[in-house]
């Protein structure tokens, strides 16, 4: 009697640390996953199509065309407006070579669109905002920052297209499957700044915005 | 644990409802934040428990990084600083590639507005990206 109730305690004492131990290692192994894996879907490295070389190489011609001698030497005598205009006339430019129709152009303070924020794309209104602050100062280098920026937006707006209408002409199968995976789930600068630039829409526009741009003269010599 | 090992853990509830009130966090991203602390380097963790449950300002720095600098200067929320300062840490040479990058802004796109093909392809991997919850003890504590 006795050793059957101390053997049925033993039983009872291992089935416990049985059960702990399973759900020990059921969090350890999620923490895990989670720490190597980060949901990797989100973080995928797709490459540019045919059709965004093409686009890219456009972009640069007309950069070469829009500033032949580089920033500093166009913008130097030009007032704030001036400059806005200039801005508005390359995003006109730049929507038949991304084969888009962005016709509203927002600038606002860096109090409104937020400190750090270069500029955004609205898909609710299909418009880009840009921080009027960086266009303010006559500062060549603060103009390279938003002529970045107004690809890496259009960039965002193709990405956005390309998900939500049939038969537009950018973004293969394999883009518009990442860029619907992860616009499902993206992750805002404001929660996980570095995340946030590693995600593949960024990346990509990143990646699109800078190739476009990496032989612009900022200054003069 | 002896009486001096200090506990990394922090109650899950006041912590999503901080990042919800303070910062307008989606649970998606709360959860986003609670697995990026629960990966955190072992001082990145303990300064976060120290600042959270007791206000303590956290010194961490990484080649002349501060968090402070990060929440004052750069404008982030105190955990975004955090899991920041920890991926500086963990990979410096991407993360000081990524510090000055610019920040622009986008929004989530609801799975109703994809194209059919995409809306069945999100709906079908959508279990794979969801995190889950946190496990949380007797207390409503998770442990970093």
């Amino acid at each position: 009697m006795i050793i059957e109730t101390v053997l049925g305690g033993l039983l009872l004492y291992a089935a416990i640390e049985g059960g702990l131990a399973v759900i020990q290692w059921g969090y350890s192994a999620s923490k895990r996953y989670f720490t190597k894996h980060k949901y990797p879907e989100l973080f995928q490295d797709v490459q540019l199509s045919d059709k965004d070389k093409e686009m890219i190489e456009k972009c640069r011609e007309l950069l070469k065309e829009t500033f032949p001698e580089g920033i500093e030497a166009r913008i130097k005598d030009m007032s704030a407006d001036e400059r806005m205009a200039l801005i508005r006339e390359l995003i006109e430019k730049c929507n038949a070579i991304y084969d888009l129709d962005i016709t509203k152009i927002n600038f606002m303070s860096a109090y409104e669109i937020g400190g750090a924020t270069c500029g955004c794309y609205q898909s609710k209104d299909n418009s880009i905002t840009l921080n009027i602050d960086l266009i303010s100062f006559s500062d060549p280098t603060a103009m390279g920052i938003i002529i970045n920026t107004i690809f890496h937006e259009m960039r965002h707006a193709q990405q956005y297209r390309a998900i939500t209408t049939e038969g537009y002409s950018f973004g293969t199968d394999e883009q518009a499957k990442a860029w619907a995976i992860n616009f499902s789930h993206y992750i805002r600068a404001e929660v996980d700044m570095m995340l946030y630039q590693l995600q593949t829409v960024e990346a990509d526009a990143n990646r699109v915005a800078d190739e476009i741009t990496k032989e612009l003269k900022i200054k003069e010599e | 644990m002896d009486n001096n090992t200090m506990r990394i853990a922090v109650n899950y509830n006041k912590l999503s409802k901080r990042l919800k009130d303070d910062y307008h966090y989606t649970t998606g991203e709360v959860l986003h934040t609670v697995w990026g602390l629960i990966g955190c380097k072992p001082e990145v963790k303990e300064a976060f428990v120290k600042w959270f449950n007791d206000g303590i300002e956290p010194r961490l720095i990484i080649e002349g990084v501060t968090w402070s600098q990060l929440v004052n200067e750069r404008g982030l929320n105190p955990y975004n600083a955090f899991l920041t300062i920890n991926f500086l840490m963990k990979d410096p040479s991407t993360g000081f590639a990524l510090l000055p990058r610019n920040i622009g802004r986008m929004e989530s796109v609801r799975v109703d507005e994809l194209r059919p093909d995409l809306k069945k392809y999100v709906e079908e991997h959508r279990k794979e990206h969801e995190l889950p919850e946190p496990p949380v003890d007797d207390n409503g504590d998770i442990s970093l």
